[in-house]
Parts: C-alpha cells; structure tokens; sequence
C-alpha cells in the first residue's frame, strides 16, 4: 500500500481510537463517581486525581497520534483529493442592490443608536457583569 | 544544493499565509490576559464592556472581552427586566461591517478548527447532505440561543444560556479545561457533573467532526457564523465579485471549501482563497469601495499599485499590528487602571492561630489588635477559610432588619450561601437552604448572601418566594477576603457548633448534600 495512504490511515485511526479514549475515560469517571457520590454526597464525581491517572492511560495514544501527526506534517502527506474541485453549481448572483450603501449605512446608525440605548438603560453593564464573573453552568462546570 | 531546494520549497509550501497570520494575531488578542493563564482568574476590567468579534469564551482566563454569543443570551435571559439593545447593537456593527469575514479571519475557534483540519487524514469533502446540515446552526441559534434563554427568562426568571451551557465547545476549552488545567482551581473539580461530561463529548466529536470535515462546527453549528450570515451580503468589508470581469465559470464555487453557492452568500467566510483559482482576476477582498486585496491577475493585466508600494503596505500595517499588540499586552497585565485592584490585590486572610507572647501579654495595643482579628469563638483553630480553620467574624446587614454577626452564632451550625441573582444554579438551590432551615430552624443560623456585584434588585426577587432563612447582600466584599469567594458561585461554606469550617466549595448544593454536611457538623461537636 503507498506510504503516504498508510499514515492517512494511521492517523484517522489514531484520532479516532484517542477521542473515543477521551469519551470512554469521561462516561467512566462519571458513573463511578456517580457510584460514590450516591454513597457519600460529599465525594466529588471528578478529582485531580482520578481526572490524572485517566488521562495518563490515554498519554501513548495522544504521543502517537502526535508522532504520526509530525511525519505526516514532514513528509507533506494529506489527502490529494480534498483540494481538488467538487461538482458544484454556481447560482446566479443577485445583483448588487443600488440600496446596498444605504442599506449599510441604516444598519450602522442603528446599530449605534442601540448600542447607545444600551448603555442608558443598563443591558451595558449587566454584560460587563456576565462577564467579569464566571458563569460555571454556562462553561460546563455545573 | 537540492536538499537546500527541497527545504525551500518545503518551507514555500507550508510557510503561513497572511490569514493564518491575521487568525493567530486576532487570537492572541482576544486573550492577550495572559496573567490569567499565570494565576488561573479571569480578567475583570472594563475592556469587557465591549465584546470581541468572535467565539471566544468570556470565562477564559486570556479573554479581555466579552463573548457576543453569551452575552446575547444573556441579554435575552434579562428581558423581562430590561432589553438587551447593547449587544443587539454591537452585533449588528460587527455584521454590517465585517459580516462572516470574522469567522474566516477573526474567530479563534475558527483557527482552532483549521489547524485540526490540516491533521493529514482522509477528508469529507462538501456536498448536497453538507449543504443541507449547513441549515442546522439556524436551528441552533433559534432553539438554543434565542427561544431557550428567552423561555426561561421570561417564565421562571432564570437566566439560561443554552447554547453555552449544552453546546458551545469554546467554552468547554476555553472556560472549563482552561481552569481545570490550573493548579489553583483544583477546588474545581467537586462542580464537575452530568453537565461537564455532556459538553467534554461534545468538544471531543466537534474536534473529532473538524479533523475529518473542513470548519465542522462553524459550517454547521454555530449560532454566532448564523447570525453573521444575515449580514453577509451587505457587510462592508469582505470578498466582492467584479460582475464585468466574472464569466460564471464557478471554479471559485467549486473549489471553496465552504458550502457556498456564489461567492459572498450566507456561507461565504471572506477567506478569499478563491482568489486564487479566478483566471478572470474578478475577485477581490474590499472595504467598501478600498481594495484591501486586489487579484494578481489582472484583465488588462494593469496592477492595483506600484510593486513597491505594495510591498512596503503590509510591512507598516504589520508593524502596526506588533505595536498594538504589545501596547494590548502591556496594558491589560501591568497598567489596566480599571481592574478592582482591593478585590485582585488581597490576599484571603489565612493566619496562624496568635501566639500571645509575655511582651504582646505586656502589650495592650498588640492584644487589642489581635482581639480584633480573631473572633470570639472560644477555640484555638487558626483563621482562615478552608476546613480546619476558623471563619473570621463579619456581620451583615439583613433583607428583614436584622444583622447577621457570625460570633453571636456560637453555638449553632452555621450555613453560609453565596449567590446572585444573574445566577442559574444559585437561584435553583434556594429552595433546598429553605427545606433545610425550616427543618432545623433552631439549630442552624444561616445567611444566603448575595455577591456583591448586583444586576437586579436581590430584595425584589425574593419578594413572593417566601424563604424563611435571612438575606443580605455583601456590599462591602467581605467574602472574598473572609471566605475565598471570587465571583464563581454559588459557593456554600459550613461551619460546625465550634465555628470550625467543614465545607467551603464552590458548586451546587442537593439536599442530600446539605442534610450530609448538617449530620457532619452535628457529629463533630454534639450539642
């Protein structure tokens, strides 16, 4: 088989096997720490710990998939076919509209005129404060 | 000499392109907080008034800006209280202006999920089922971005983002496993649920998706590109099409890797790699009526500019670029004059128990001092915040008139819950602080205190729930000094009889949890 198909191949195994590895080390975690938080409600789900010695077991694969990754970078290995051309139809353009600058010009004294009600009717600093405080169930924290 | 030339022209084939150039500029400065990556907080000055063009979490600890798709929800999750027209209206100035140029030059997830996309693997090439799962990000903004915050903001009054909270794998990287992965933020991981395992498969099958299939997530999930797209034919800045010199010959059609139809529709990211394919030279990258990028062939084979002149262009508005970021280096590590240097700047109070000497005994200003510090437990536990130690003493003013002063509790088990009204999972254990209070009324003292950064009236929400436990809101700070707090709620801290701490975490609270740590500290000093 030619080289340059082989570490195509290789590669989407390894990246497959690692993020199935990831997957797999999560739902683990989860249900065994599921397991002792039932037990005990003070027991985390997740620790450093636990999240360590999983990732560790996964470590040979992300070296691999690193390794591989570097001498198809080296070698200038990728698909041949991904750049090449697809069959696809070129719809008509719509013309320019004639209104297109006043169009942009509307949108943009609008946008300013919200951006300043914004700031008066405090929607302004109700974003700074989102922002400037770590919303741990919108990052996934809980 | 030909091993030099095939180093060359190794190097000519894999050197960056100028857009690669702008996406990793564009990245750095959307998270040039880099004392965030070195202490594990988030930046918490006024830059994030205004919002940076593209997904970038607002939780990283690198981002000086606020994410325009999670202050978007968050401005529709508050509707029922004021309209959110500040990002409705920053939105539109970005779409106007750069349209989805931002995900093709701005976004960094968008360079996240190029750089997965040039991992050598077989690839899945754009067809008829692309183009139809290209609808899906409408869907997405609609039911996650739009109707779900909205749904819950204006039915139970919770702000709720979902696309943030189901979906978004920017913030599972940047937000989540960008605090995870910091030694600081061990405390962490006890929040880590259900939730956290949802989005890690989400960010794993996305990264996975990107590998295989050019921009994945941008081409079919994400709400910001939908949003962008409305604009995209009348976005100033971008790629336009000389209708004169163009012969519908569609290679730049056949050639893009987006699911493009023409170039410049919906799905047009302005990456101006068709540039490159157009033998008519009709392509090029405008801002409004300048030429940004002009083709290199030309019709009349007539060139934009002098070469000279051309060349040196890029070089200044590079030097530019370098000038501006460093000045946004230095400004936003070393001289921000608008971050609240009392709450970044103290240290929480972690001391030794005083060692009362024969001098200090001699001395009565030292021991006035130390009486001060310490509070009037009798017990000898160090102060501090964490298990072990003993809480300093603080009184709060309560909702009903009431102080709340933390030595009068001797004696008592002592709940303290720190929450806000912009808060999901704050406002969603209250109820369970109240189960827990009026089962043990006389046993417990307990104060629910609100951070101390307010958005709405704490007084005016509570007002028809009926909590039976006492609220006050921290006005002066008090807790990020006294009990760690540093904006991430909710946080609950729990104090035995003795005014020992035997719970301090941030991260929600379940009944069974709280009637744990009530047995907890009822076993650790009986009545």
């Amino acid at each position: 088989m030619d080289k340059r198909k082989t570490i195509l191949i290789l590669q989407s195994a390894v990246c497959i096997l690692l993020a199935a590895a990831l997957i797999s080390a999560a739902i683990v975690i989860f249900l065994d720490g599921t397991a002792r938080k039932a037990a005990n409600p003070k027991e985390s789900i997740y620790t450093a710990e636990i999240v360590a010695k999983k990732l560790s077991q996964v470590a040979p694969l992300m070296v691999a998939a690193v390794v591989i990754l570097i001498v198809g970078l080296i070698f200038g290995v990728k698909d041949e076919n991904a750049e090449k051309p697809v069959k696809a139809r070129l719809k008509p353009r719509k013309g320019e509209s004639e209104l297109q600058g006043v169009i942009q010009a509307a949108v943009v004294v609008a946008a300013a005129v919200l951006i300043l009600a914004g700031i008066l009717n405090g929607s302004a600093r109700d974003m700074l404060i989102k922002a400037i405080t770590i919303c741990t169930e919108c990052i996934g924290l809980g | 000499m030909d091993k030099l030339n095939e180093k060359t022209s190794w190097w000519q084939a894999h050197r960056p392109t100028t857009r690669r150039l702008v996406q990793l500029y564009a990245a750095l400065l959307h998270n040039t907080y880099i004392k965030g990556f070195i202490t594990g907080e988030i930046y918490k000055g006024q830059a994030k008034n205004v919002c940076v063009p593209g997904l970038n979490c607002y939780s990283c600890p690198g981002a000086v800006g606020a994410c325009p798709l999670g202050s978007l929800q968050n401005a529709l999750a508050v509707t029922g209280h004021r309209a959110g027209w500040y990002v409705l209206g920053i939105l539109m100035l970005f779409g106007i202006t750069l349209g989805r140029t931002i995900c093709g030059w701005l976004c960094p997830l968008g360079l996240i999920q190029e750089l997965l996309h040039r991992i050598p693997t077989p690839k899945i090439r754009k067809s008829k089922v692309t183009r139809v799962l290209s609808w899906l990000k409408y869907v997405i903004l609609a039911v996650f971005a739009i109707a779900i915050p909205l749904w819950y903001g204006l039915k139970y009054d919770l702000p709720m983002p979902g696309f943030c909270k189901y979906i978004c794998p920017a913030g599972t990287l940047e937000g989540a496993v960008g605090h995870l992965v910091h030694p600081a933020n061990t405390s962490m991981f006890c929040m880590l649920r259900e939730l956290f395992t949802n989005k890690w498969i989400i960010m794993i099958l996305l990264a996975l998706a990107c590998t295989f299939c050019y921009r994945s997530f941008c081409r079919f999930i994400c709400p910001l590109g939908a949003v962008y797209s409305l604009f995209n034919r009348f976005c100033i800045v971008g790629v336009k099409v000389d209708a004169d010199r163009c012969n519908g010959c569609g290679a730049c059609v056949r050639h893009c890797q987006m699911d493009v139809h023409h170039v410049g529709d919906r799905e047009c990211i302005h990456c101006a790699k068709c540039m490159d394919v157009c033998h008519q030279g009709a392509i090029s990258v405008k801002a409004g009526r300048i030429t940004l990028k002009a083709p290199e062939i030309g019709c009349a084979g007539e060139l934009p500019e002098a070469p000279k002149k051309r060349k040196r262009t890029p070089r200044i508005l590079w030097c530019v670029a370098l000038a501006v970021l460093c000045f946004a280096l230095l400004w936003f590590n070393i001289i921000e004059p608008s971050i609240p240097q009392k709450k970044q700047d103290e240290q929480p109070v972690v001391t030794e128990p005083p060692e009362i000497s024969e001098e200090q005994e001699e001395d009565t200003e030292a021991q006035e001092t130390i009486a001060q510090e310490t509070i009037r437990w009798e017990s000898d536990l160090p102060v501090g915040f964490d298990p072990g130690q003993q809480l300093a003493d603080f009184t709060l003013h309560c909702y009903d008139g009431t102080d709340f002063h933390l030595a009068d509790m001797c004696g008592k088990i002592v709940f303290i819950n720190l929450w806000s009204t912009y808060c999901t999972p704050c406002k969603k254990e209250l109820p369970y602080f109240d189960e827990l209070y009026r089962a043990h009324k006389d046993d417990i003292a307990m104060v629910i205190v609100h951070y101390w950064l307010v958005t709405d009236d704490p007084e005016e929400y509570l007002a028809d729930k009926g909590y039976a436990m006492p609220f006050a809101t921290d006005d002066e700070d008090l807790m990020t000094k006294l009990a760690n707090a540093n904006g991430t709620l909710p946080q609950t801290i729990v104090l035995n009889r003795k005014g020992e701490v035997i719970y301090n975490d941030r991260g929600s609270m379940t009944p069974d949890l709280l009637e744990a740590l009530y047995a907890e500290a009822d076993a650790s000093v009986p009545k």
